[in-house]
Order: structure tokens, then sequence, then C-alpha cells
């Protein structure tokens, strides 16, 4: 949901939807205007009349139209009725069984451990819990990239999944029927943590193109300083070069002269560093995420219990078919949560399932180590 | 100890020989060092070893105590030559030149005296090089080739010497041979097999040009600022919500979402501004394409404030931005922070504001207008330096067309993100200015001063440009420069009336009786200031001040004069103005509020109807009055405030009722009606009363320098010329209180006129001449 996809929502309707929702009329009228009716509480919040008309356009039409544009004060004091809604909220989405033959017949062949085996035991129907959380990221340098990431997560399996889009098909398909307790605060926070990972590394698979073109333009503008200054040191030492001569062919040569072109290439080295080094700041890259809301949602569908099988250990695990992506849930990977490719692993401490980046060898001391068991680094040299 | 298994001890120099010939020359050395050992004071063996330590190991150190010894049995002009060259390669710039001094004695006894000479100059040149690039490492591309060219002239001469001993036989070749000249016969230069590596490092190889240092590659600094904790616990503690209320707070988070540039933000949160496309377009090009570094040089009067003001808008909106530094002459700070207040909401702090000025707390503002002398102030400039500003404006940036100046140092050294360089005359000298606006922008993008003038620069004519596409198309990667007549903009003729008038003996009395007050109790410049331009603006609006003074006999005078007064000039003269022009939809401009009281009076003792529009007013008052001033009367009466960015332009005719002593001010006034959208030629009446100080600043503004009828915004640069330092408003009321009488007051008007027309003229000269260079191709 970049800055190009968000075009699906329309101003005028948002704003109706907005009024109508918290007890509003509203109702179209001439020239693209929208009139209001509104309950006195609400105009408050708004600081604007209890009834009139909202312009959407930047053009000024005569009357008492109020500014409803994207940077009007109707649009900024909308905020306020975020203050304490719209971050958090349970939903129900409806089960869904698909046939457990064919799943199971590739259930081996997608559930592949490369240091272990997986054998599939009961299947079951069960309730199952995700939390669909969206984030917003900001990227700036000397351009912005804004979007909006979702992610969701199997609270138990911790399996987790990219949203494209803002999801808007599985927000259409959920529901408010059921009451859903919500999770403790503990799981939440871990939940969350979780999702911000994922959404980390979506963030940085969106600001890709960024970035490369930030450096690509970054680094021509500093071949371009770099050239520059050399030039200007060749210039320099051309010109004190005919300096010397004349003056050795005078019999006039001075000590001062060596000092002369020293101190001169040295300022322009100096001006050329920090002449780089302002072009960096110039194109440094800030990006900030922020979570945005979340929806707690139940659903029921196929749970497969497994036994993962590493040496002489074995470890029971549930995986779940996820109905809101009509898809099997991807193994998690249990140390960062946003798995990198299709290869998994079992360490042999905790038999933790993750993926090649987090069970790799310590650049240090070459110790094979599992970065669930030991998130801050190698067992052996602790870098 | 292979040697004495493989060889016969006493076949040593034939042992030695066959060594060179295959390249051995470790064992060769081993060979010649034992039978110097033997034989010490062998002047041909060691002309051997010199040339095999120095021409095949090219190993100055281990060459030179042979060299050394060779030189105790004999004394050769070439031979110290060499070791003046050895001494160079090790550094020793002292005894290679005492070398080359030695050198030079036996000179006169050589045969070959000429070849010597040569070699002697090589040498001198390449030590003074070595001199001069002691402190730069060994990067001293140009003077590498001075040792190439000796060591090929050198390699030349030997060749020449081997042929010519060659000639005279072995004999001379075997006692006379020079270790310079001297190679082993047997040995061609083409089968000299490389030096061991080793010994190549030790040996310095000048005659290789330096290659340029590798160009850094820069990785994008990302500093990722992932969701802290305590973010994630406000997040969980949030009440629960509706679905709807989460949909809805996503769907407002969309929206929020910047655009892209394609959209510009700052647009609907201008206000009273006029916008028109070319600055639309200047705005998005420089966000888009110039990413936020830009000369902006439209024509005057296009709004190049305006279009800053909406990029520093629009990249604060955007949260791109969020420190600001204008930086400009002292005389425009205030009016950069009316225009960023009024037009964009912008509170920006100024160096004029309080005593902070000279606080090093300034310049860590966020918002800042500061005036540039200040900032390139000793004092100011290391502080203004460290702060990291993330735009930089620099108003009337001509004043930095000059590399060796402290403005354009200050500038320069700024840490800073974008830069805008606002002038209409980037040029005003010579094509260099130009390059060093451009280098302030983009460092490089001409290369250096020298090529830039060898590539873009007519020779002889530094205000010529010469290939001029190539330099179009560098140019415009860096610079926006709209003109009058790519957007079309004609604008219909002016015309503008001053009317003298006599005023009447009361009037005259009050303002003598001012001027003598002014004078005689030593008031200070500010009150001074103010009484003068109310007694200029009306008799009311001074009356209404000196009621709050303390009032001594001087003021009771002057009140009593005023308060006898039955008409006042000014008044008179509009009546007959008004009776001229009645149809004619009119505004009239006076400054204060007790003179828009008195017009209003006077209009309704005439019945003419009129409406107010002052200051003071609520936006929709504001509005009703331009309404019915647009549908129902004919006079709107409006102080300085006068409807900026409101659509006057169905009128035609602007009295100013009083003279604002700032020629900016006037042009504002003159601006409302004559600007984009008026199709009828404009008429303008000034009434100023004979004597006063309005009367002088008339006659040297529309007499001296015809104001009124020149473009408008052409003013601005037009006093830049005159001072960087003071302003107008300034220098006019200098001149008006350190004058004892009227000569001498004229006098003072007749020096600033002469100034005015001077700065006028040059100021032409250099529009003319960035239309000669730049013309319409630079448009956004």
């Amino acid at each position: 949901m970049e800055n190009g996809e968000k075009q699906e929502i329309y101003l005028p309707q948002f704003v109706a939807d907005i009024l109508t929702h918290h007890g509003g009329l509203v109702e179209n009228g001439e020239q693209g205007l929208l009139e209001f009716v509104l309950p006195p509480a609400m105009a408050a919040t708004l600081k604007i009349a209890e009834h009139g008309r909202l312009n959407f356009t930047y053009a000024d039409i005569a009357g008492e139209a109020i500014d409803a544009s994207y940077d009007s004060d109707l649009f900024t004091n909308i905020a306020h009725f975020f203050q304490e809604k719209g971050k958090w909220a349970t939903a129900t989405f409806p089960p869904y069984e698909p046939g457990t033959e064919k799943i199971v017949k590739t259930l081996r062949e997608r559930l592949s451990l490369t240091n272990a085996v997986v054998s599939v035991g009961n299947i079951e129907s069960g309730d199952i819990f995700y939390l669909l959380v969206y984030f917003k990221y900001a990227a700036f340098s000397d351009e912005r990239q804004e979007g909006i990431v979702g992610v969701l997560l199997q609270e138990k399996s911790l399996s987790t999944a990219e949203i494209q889009g803002n999801g808007q098909e599985i927000l259409e398909k959920l529901s408010q029927g059921e009451v859903i307790p919500p999770c403790t605060g503990d799981d939440m926070g871990r939940d969350i943590s979780i999702a911000c990972k994922v959404a980390e590394g979506m963030v940085q698979q969106r600001t890709e193109d960024l970035v490369k073109s930030l450096e690509r333009r970054l680094n021509r503008d500093v071949k371009r300083v770099c050239e520059y200054y050399e030039t200007l040191k060749q210039e320099a030492r051309k010109s004190l070069e005919k300096k010397a001569i004349a003056e050795s062919k005078r019999g006039s040569l001075t000590e001062n002269l060596e000092q002369q072109i020293g101190d001169k290439l040295h300022a322009i080295g100096s001006e050329q560093e920090w002449k780089i080094r302002d072009l960096i700041s110039q194109y440094a890259l800030q990006v900030e995420i922020q979570p945005l809301a979340a929806v707690r949602i139940k659903t029921s569908s196929l749970i497969f219990h497994m036994a993962i099988k590493r040496r002489l250990s074995t470890r029971k695990f549930a995986l779940s078919y996820n109905p809101l992506l009509h898809q099997l849930d991807r193994l998690p990977c249990e140390a960062c949560f946003c798995p990198d490719g299709n290869s998994y692993y079992v360490c042999d401490e905790q038999l933790h399932i993750v993926c090649s980046n987090c069970l790799a060898r310590c650049p240090h001391c070459q110790k094979q180590f599992c970065r669930a068991c030991h998130p801050s680094g190698c067992s052996k040299c602790g870098k | 100890m292979d040697f004495y298994r493989d060889y016969d001890p006493t076949c040593d120099y034939k042992a030695y020989r066959k060594f060179i010939q295959k390249g051995n020359y470790r064992k060769a050395y081993q060979c010649l060092e034992r039978l110097l050992t033997l034989s010490p004071d062998e002047e041909e063996l060691l002309v051997d070893m010199v040339n095999l330590c120095y021409e095949k190991c090219h190993d100055a150190e281990l060459a030179k105590p042979w060299l050394l010894k060779l030189l105790k049995i004999r004394s050769y002009c070439e031979d110290y030559l060499l070791l003046a060259r050895m001494e160079l390669n090790l550094g020793d710039r002292e005894s290679a030149k005492a070398a080359v001094e030695k050198a030079k004695k036996l000179r006169g006894m050589k045969h070959n005296a000429r070849d010597i000479k040569a070699m002697i100059k090589n040498l001198e040149v390449e030590i003074i090089a070595a001199e001069t690039r002691t402190n730069v490492g060994n990067t001293l591309d140009r003077l590498a080739n001075f040792v190439a060219t000796t060591q090929e002239h050198r390699r030349q001469l030997r060749e020449a010497k081997e042929r010519r001993g060659g000639k005279t036989g072995k004999k001379k070749a075997t006692h006379g041979q020079s270790v310079v000249a001297a190679g082993p016969a047997t040995v061609k230069a083409e089968e000299i097999p490389a030096p061991p590596a080793e010994a190549a490092e030790t040996t310095a190889k000048p005659a290789e040009p330096e290659p340029s240092p590798p160009l850094p590659i820069c990785h994008l600094p990302i500093k990722f600022t992932a969701v802290a904790p305590a973010d994630i616990s406000t997040f969980t503690t949030q009440p629960l919500s509706t679905l709807k209320d989460v949909q809805l707070w996503l769907d407002y988070n969309c929206l929020t979402i910047q655009r892209e540039f394609g959209e510009l933000l700052c647009l609907s949160a201008m206000r009273g501004v006029e916008k028109y496309w070319h600055q639309v377009e200047t705005v998005k090009k420089v966000l888009k394409y110039f990413r936020g570094r830009v000369l902006l040089c439209d024509e005057v009067g296009l709004g190049k404030t305006i279009e800053a003001g909406m990029l520093i808008k629009e990249y604060l909106m955007r949260g791109m931005a969020k420190n600001v530094l204008i930086l400009t002459p002292p005389s425009l700070v205030s009016q950069w922070r009316e225009e960023m207040l009024e037009k964009f909401g912008l509170a920006f702090r100024t160096s004029e504001d309080d005593e902070e000025a000279n606080s090093s707390e300034l310049w860590k503002e966020r918002l800042l207008i500061a005036s540039l002398n200040l900032a390139k102030a000793q004092k100011n400039m290391p502080v203004v330096t460290r702060e990291f500003y993330d735009i930089v404006v620099v108003d009337e940036a001509h004043r930095l067309r000059n590399r060796t100046t402290l403005a354009w140092k200050l500038v320069n050294q700024l840490q800073k993100k974008f830069i805008l360089l606002l002038t209409a005359t980037p040029v005003q000298n010579n094509l260099v200015e130009l390059f060093n606006l451009i280098t302030l922008l983009k460092p490089g993008q001409f290369k250096t001063e020298t090529l830039f003038k060898k590539e873009y620069v007519k020779r002889g004519d530094a205000r010529t440009p010469v290939n001029r596409e190539k330099l179009r198309i560098l140019l415009r990667d860096v610079m926006i420069r709209n003109t009058r007549s790519v957007i079309n903009l004609k604008l219909p003729k002016r015309f503008a009336t001053t009317m003298r008038l006599t005023p009447a003996n009361e009037e005259a009395e009050a303002y003598a009786g001012l001027q003598e007050y002014l004078r005689s109790k030593n008031v200070n410049k500010t009150t001074a200031y103010l009484l003068l331009r109310e007694a200029g603006s009306s008799p009311q609006a001074l009356r209404e001040s000196l009621l709050r003074f303390r009032q001594s006999k001087a003021l009771k005078d002057i009140i009593a004069a005023i308060e006898k007064c039955p008409s006042f000039c000014k008044g008179q003269a509009l009546m007959e103005i008004f009776s001229k022009n009645a149809q004619e939809k009119i505004i009239i401009f006076a400054q204060y509020r007790k003179s828009v009281d008195y017009i209003s009076d006077l209009l309704t003792q005439h019945g003419i109807a009129h409406v107010c529009f002052r200051g003071d007013m609520s936006a929709r008052e504001k509005n009703e009055a331009i309404a019915r001033f647009r549908d129902d009367v004919a006079v709107l009466v409006s102080t300085e405030a006068g409807g900026e960015g409101k659509n006057l332009q169905f009128s035609r005719t602007i009295i100013n009722f009083d003279l604002p002593w700032n020629p900016m001010k006037i042009e504002q006034r003159i601006g409302r009606l004559h600007r984009i959208g008026q199709t009828r030629d404009v008429f303008i009446f000034n009434l100023a009363v004979l004597g006063t100080l309005e009367d002088y600043i008339l006659e040297i503004l529309d007499r001296k320098i015809n104001m009124f009828e020149m473009v408008i915004g052409e003013i601005e640069p037009i006093l830049g010329y005159i001072s960087q330092e003071d302003d107008f408003e300034n220098m006019v009321l200098d001149i008006w209180l350190e004058s004892t009488s009227p000569e001498e007051a004229r006098a003072g008007f007749t020096r600033l006129g002469d100034n005015l027309l001077e700065a006028k003229q040059q100021y032409f000269n250099n529009k003319a001449l960035d239309e000669k260079i730049f013309g319409d191709d630079y448009e956004a």
C-alpha cells in the first residue's frame, strides 16, 4: 500500500463514512460538495458548524463551503476521532476446511527440514487465532517513500505471512458478532514484536529500489566531487610547478614553495573529504516503522500435528491451514520469523525450526549456532 | 656456496658475465663482491658493480657505497650526476644538489659538455620537483613526466655514448668508460630481464604516471528506527475498538500517506497568494528533478520568493525538512519574515528579533531568517557552519558570485541537504560568477574554473559563452530561469502622475514645527521615523500620535496648527481626482488607520460611496469589503494590507494618498492591480506635500529613475546595488535628520538619486547580459 496503491480510497467517500459512523448525516450536493448535519459534540471535535457543506477541491467555491481537502484543518481534526479508537479490534473469519487428502499428499514436500525428519500425525479441526498487524513506515532522504505493510501471525505456531496491498479482502470478510477474548498483554507484546521483525524485512524489500537509486545518485555525485577536486589538485600542482621552475631559473627558489603546495593540496583534500561527508549525510536514509492497527482474528480450520525428529530427540509441532490466505501456514523461523528461502533446519539443542541464516556459522570462530537458542550471539565466542 | 661448487673461484669475472647473461643478478653480485674484496680499487670492477646494482637491480641504496668508492679513485662528471640521481631516489635532496654542483664543476673538462649540461638541467628540475612534492606523496603527475623525460633523455645519451664508445675502440671503453654510459657491452637493452620484484619495489619508478586515486564507493547510511518496546506496550494497552474504527483508521492513514511530488501539498496551505502555473511547475521540477538544489533565476516580478516559500512549505509538510535557514541582505530580513508568515503560515525567527542575534543559540533555531552579513561575521561563521540545516535559502545569491569572498565560503561550508539560490541576475560581470554559483550547488558540474573557462568562455571575452549547447545541457541540471516572454506575461502600460501639493499655511506650520521639534529635542531615531511618516501620511495621523506624547509647548503648537487647519491639501487633491475619474473603480492607499478614517470621513461628506479595507479586519470582513468594491461601490480605501492575493484587477486606478518610504512597499501597492489578469492600462496618482520628506523621495523615485514605470520587482535589485547593509528608509531618514536646511536636504537627496540612477543602469546592463547568455532556455 504505497503511494500509488492508496488511490482506491476516495477522500469524499472516507469523510462521508467517518461522519456517518459518528452519527452525522451527509448528502452529496452540487459541484461535488458534501452537505452535512452533525451532532454538537462531533462538530466541536471537528471545529466546524453543525451543518454546512464540504469542499474537497482546491478551487474557490463561492459561499461558505468548508475546505475539506487533504491538507485542510478539517482533515487534520479527523485524527481526533482516533485518539482512543481504531488501533485494536477482534473479529472472526469464516471457517474453511480444505480436502485433507490432497494436503497430506504434498505435506512432506512442503515441510522439508534439511537436517530432520517430519512425520505427520493427527489431523484435526480446531480454532485458530491470527493476529493481523498493520505498520506504517516512512523512508526519507532527499525524497520520501511511505507505505503501510500488513503482517499476519498465527499465534500458536508463530508462522508469519506478508499481506499484500491493504488486506482489504480479509478485512471485508471479518465480522464482529462473536465475543473473542483479547490475548494477554505479554503475548500480544511478543506477537507484535515478531510482526515488527517481519515488517522490517518487508520495508527493507520495499525500499530496495529507493536505496539503490539513492546509492547510485550518491556515488555519481561523489564521483563528480572527486573528479572536481582531483582536477583542482592537478591544477594546483601545475601552477606551483611552473612557479617553482620560474623561481629556480631566477635563482630565487624559496623553501616556502614546498610548504605552499603542501598546504594547498591539504586544504583541497580536506574540503573534498567534507564535501563527500556532506553528500553522504544529504543522501542518508532514515526509515521509521510504527504499528498502526491490529486485529485478533478467530477462525477455524485443519490443524496438522507433526513430530520433528533430529538424531535421538523429537519435538511435537502443529501447523494449521490458513483460511484467510487459502494455504497451509508456512513453517516459521523461530529466530527471525521472516525465513529466508525455503530451507529450514532444526537445531540440536532445543530443536528450534530455523532458516539457513539463523543456523549459520559464527564469522569469528566458525562455530555453528542457533540464533533462537542464542539470540545475543555466538555461544562460543559471544560475538 | 653453490657458486663455489659450480664455478672455478679463479674465473670469477667470467662467472659474473655469465650470470649477468642469465639474469641471475644475485650470483653476479656475489662474483663481483668477491673480486672487489680481492681488488678493492679496481676501477673497472667498481664500474661493473655500480652498473649491476643500479642499472640491473635498480637498487640505489646498494649501488651508492660502490659509487662512492669509485669516486674516491676518479672524478668524472657523469659519476657525480649518477650519484645525484641516486641521492634523489633515496630522498636526500641536499646531497643530490651537492653532487650536481660537483658535476657542474667537472663539466668543462668533458668532450660531451652539451649533453652533460642537458642532463644537469634535467636533474635540477627533478630536484625542485622532488622538493615541491615532499609533502604530498608521489602524486605529482606532472613532475613524474619530467622525470620520465629525463630518464628517456639519459637513456638516449647512454646509447649515443655507447655508440661513440664502439667507434673509438675498446681501450677507451674500459678505461675512460663512465658509469652513466656504461652498460655491460655484452648485454643488449632488450635482453635485460625484468629485475627481481623485491628490487623493483625498493626503487622509485617516477617515470610511470601516477594513477588517479581510486574513487571511493559510498554505501548509503540507512538508519532503521525499529519499533521501540515502549511503543509496543503503549499500543497493546489501547482499548478495544470496533472493526469499522480500525478500517477507518487504516483508510485515514492511507490518505495521509504523502502523495508524489506531482501533487503539491503546499498549494492548499498558502494564504492569500495567487498561484501561477510557472511557479507550480518550478516547484515540482525542483522537488522531482533537482532534488532541492537549484539556482532560481526567474526574472524579477515572477515570484522567486513565492517559489522558495512553496518549496520550504512542501518539504516541511512532507516531513523531509525540519530546520530552515534563510540568508538575505539585511534590508530584506523583515520582508522575508512577513511573507513567510502571511503567505505560508511559517513563523520564522529573525536575526533582528531580539538580543539573541548575538548569541550562538540563534543559529540553532528551527526556522531562521538571518542576514548574510551577520552569518558570515567572524564570530558567527564557525557557529553557523557547525549546524546542519535541511534547507538553506540564499536570496540575492549574486552576492556569492566571487569565490574568494567570505559569503561564498560560508555558503560553501554550510552543512545542508537542500539549497536554493535566488537571484534574477546570476551573471553580472563574467561567466565565472555563474561557475561559482553552480559550484555551491553541485561542485564539479563544470569541472574546475580553468576547465570551465577553457570549454565554455570565449577567449578574450569573459562575458560571452561558447559551446552553448553543452553549457545549456549542464546548466539545465541546476538552474531554472522563467522569463516574462516564456510565461507570456505581457502587462498593460502604467502611467504615474505625481501631484506636488502646496500645503495650507497651518499644514506647513505644523510640518515645520515638527521638524524643529525633532532637531531641537534630540528625539530618538525610531520616534522621528514614526512621526515623520505620520506627518507625511496626514496631519490627522500625526496629531493622533502627538496627543500621546507629554505635551510641551512645541507639541501643543503643532497640534493647534493641525486643528486650526480648515482643510488639507491632500483631501482637496483627492476630490479633484474623483471629479475627473467619476466612473472609475479607485483604490486609495494610506499607511495609517487615522488617515484611512480621515479619507473615509471626507468621502462620506462628499457623498462618495466607499468601503474600507484594513489589516485588522477578519477574513470574512475582508472578503465582503472586496466583494462590495467589485459589485457596489467605486472606492476602496485600504491600508498596506491592501488585499494581497485578492483579485482586484477589475480596478485600474491607484491613489497613493501617502507614500511608504520603502520603494518595495510602493511596488506592492502597484502590484495589487498591475499584475496577470489586468487588461487595461493602470493609472497611479501620487500625492505629496511640497517640502516634505515624501516630496524628496518622489522626486528621486519618480523623476530620477522612473520607478513607477519599471517592472515590479526591479527596484529591489537596484536598491541592492546602492547598499547591501542599509535599507532605503534609513538612508532617507538619515539625510533628512542630518540636514539643517532645505538646500542641504536637496543636495543629499540629489546624491542619493544619482546613486540610484547609476545602480539602475548597472542593473539594466546585468539584465541585458543575462538575457544574452540565458535567453529563454531555462524555463521550468
